[in-house]
């Protein structure tokens, strides 16, 4: 298990890198390190490779995002879950969370536009059965996102010898 | 007026640094991958930037007391304790300018013109200097590759004479990444004590060991060992210039008397962020530097296997973060293996024979390095090799 975590930690920062690099890091076989990752990805655990965007230099090529929080009245038979499936089955939705605090459910909605997004909300969130409000956040500017700060560049100044 | 004249003799004849030469190679050219720093990668983690920033606004500008701010002394002989399981007192603790400044308040400390200080070899290239600037001399103790480049009571007790003080024992080593074990600082120790010599330990790369946990020479011996130690490399805090001294009374005031009239103190923006990293990791449990040690030892184990692969022979590393390959087969001497690695495949490492003598057929490979950087450096070493 142990090995996992490790293998998952070097993937996470860079997917990309070679499985022989993390054998070589990990003192282990690389094929050892291939029959894991192969395991993990047929359990579901790694869903897929993706490249992690710094939305703040993409100028128009960034989609317009928002955070909608829900307020909705679960009643019998149709529970969070049921409200839940019923907003995560949008492609416009990115992430759904059901959490504690004054709303139920926060969305995050991706669309071209910001009108986009309000007329996703209106015409298909809260019209939905169950929901009693949403409120919508629209994101003017990320700082970070996925652990990585995208608003500045910390800039490794080290002499390029040393003692 | 012919200035030359002035400068004094024992000055002079210390000759630069060979690391210094090589840098200024190094810095003039473009695109280089530098694989020859001598510092952590990590940028100082922030809560400790922000408790400086915060003693600023707070207007915490003044000098402080010479041996440094007491809560960070007490603080520092609390982290020996609880990581190295030292016996120090805070009141025989100075706080200096870098580890650097302690070590060279030890020299000019102990030192009569002419008395003498066992200094492995390879290893940091200060004490050499360090030493002569105190009007002593340095005395190599060479070890060997063989001998996983550790001291050995054999090759002190050939170097001692009547006129030898101190030894300065640096594990984790600077260049070489040898650690010394429980038994064999054990070894060592019966040969120190029998010619009554001080300890200088170095052992400002403590944290960072991989496998096991550093064991100190002065654990149990504190009475004759000069600690030093200090936040550059476990905390990533090199430019914060912090370092400290644990050590006898006699010696400590010493070194103190020497401090006040020449540094005063060090910085309080310095303490106050020692104080901060020395609170927090200990709140954490470690956590920052345990990150830190378990992305240098992935990067370590890379490095090394990249130079077996390349058909190098590789001491392991246990420490530090550097990896010092034996490049003597390829026919080059260690300058010209990096002065030619540098001007064809445009990798900067360091020439093992800036580190003395027996740093030949070396060279100095850092891995406090981006991943990628490694795994490039690697690749071209080895067509520059191959390429030959």
């Amino acid at each position: 298990m142990e090995i996992r975590k490790e293998i998952l930690d070097i993937l996470t920062k860079d997917a990309k890198i070679a499985n022989r690099h993390i054998a070589a890091m990990l003192g282990i076989e690389e094929a050892k390190v291939a029959e894991e990752i192969k395991a993990m990805e047929d359990e579901g655990i790694i869903l897929r490779y993706s490249a992690v965007l710094n939305t703040e230099v993409m100028g128009d090529l960034a989609p317009a995002e928002a955070f909608i929080e829900l307020k909705v009245s679960p009643e019998r038979d149709f529970g969070y879950n049921d409200i839940a499936r019923r907003v995560y089955k949008f492609p416009e939705v990115t992430a759904v969370y059901l959490n504690s605090g004054r709303c139920d459910l926060i969305v995050k909605v991706e669309a071209k536009t910001m009108k986009a997004i309000s007329q996703f909300v209106w015409e298909k969130l809260s019209v939905l059965e169950g929901v009693t409000s949403t409120e919508t956040l629209f994101i003017m500017r990320k700082y970070k996102e996925n652990g990585e700060i995208l608003v500045e560049d910390e800039k490794e100044e080290r002499l390029v010898v040393t003692p | 007026m012919n200035t030359e004249k002035l400068l004094a003799r024992h000055v002079k004849e210390v000759p630069p640094s060979g690391i210094r030469r090589f840098f200024d190679i190094a810095s003039e050219m473009k695109d280089v991958i530098s694989m020859s720093v001598g510092e952590p990668d990590f940028i100082t983690p922030w809560n400790i930037r922000d408790a400086a920033i915060h003693s600023i606004e707070a207007g915490r500008t003044h000098y402080t007391p010479n041996r440094g701010l007491m809560e960070l002394r007490q603080l520092a002989v609390e982290y020996l304790k609880e990581r190295f399981n030292l016996e120090y007192d805070a009141k025989d603790t100075l706080v200096t300018v870098g580890a650097s400044e302690a070590l060279d308040l030890a020299f000019r400390a102990i030192l009569n013109p002419g008395d003498e200080v066992l200094v492995p070899a390879p290893s940091y290239v200060s004490y050499e200097p360090g030493v002569r600037f105190a009007l002593g001399v340095p005395v190599g103790v060479e070890t060997f590759e063989e001998d996983n480049f550790i001291l050995t009571p054999e090759s002190i007790e050939r170097a001692i004479t009547p006129r030898t003080k101190a030894i300065v024992v640096p594990y984790p080593n600077n260049p070489t990444g040898a650690i010394m074990t429980r038994e064999e600082l054990d070894a060592i120790l019966p040969v120190i004590e029998k010619h009554d010599l001080l300890i200088i330990a170095d052992e400002i790369y403590a944290e960072l060991t991989y496998g096991r946990r550093h064991v100190s020479i002065a654990e149990g011996h504190e009475d004759r060992t000069l600690l030093i130690n200090g936040f550059s490399k476990a905390f990533a805090m090199t430019g914060w210039r912090l370092g400290y001294a644990c050590g006898p009374k006699p010696l400590i005031d010493t070194m103190t008397k020497i401090h006040q009239y020449s540094m005063l103190c060090a910085s309080i923006m310095s303490q106050e962020a020692g104080i901060e990293a020395l609170l927090s990791e200990r709140n954490s449990g470690y956590q920052q530097v345990s990150h830190m040690v378990t992305s240098y030892n992935r990067r370590r184990a890379l490095v090394v296997e990249g130079f077996r692969e390349m058909g190098l022979s590789c001491f392991e590393p246990r420490g530090a973060f550097y990896c010092f390959p034996n490049i003597s087969s390829t026919g080059l001497t260690s300058e010209e293996f990096c002065t030619q690695l540098l001007h064809e495949k445009k990798i900067a490492c360091v020439p093992g024979s800036a580190f003395g003598k027996s740093g030949e057929g070396f060279i100095r490979c850092s891995y406090a390095s981006s991943m990628e950087n490694i795994i490039e450096a690697i690749k071209r070493i080895r067509e520059f090799i191959e390429g030959r």
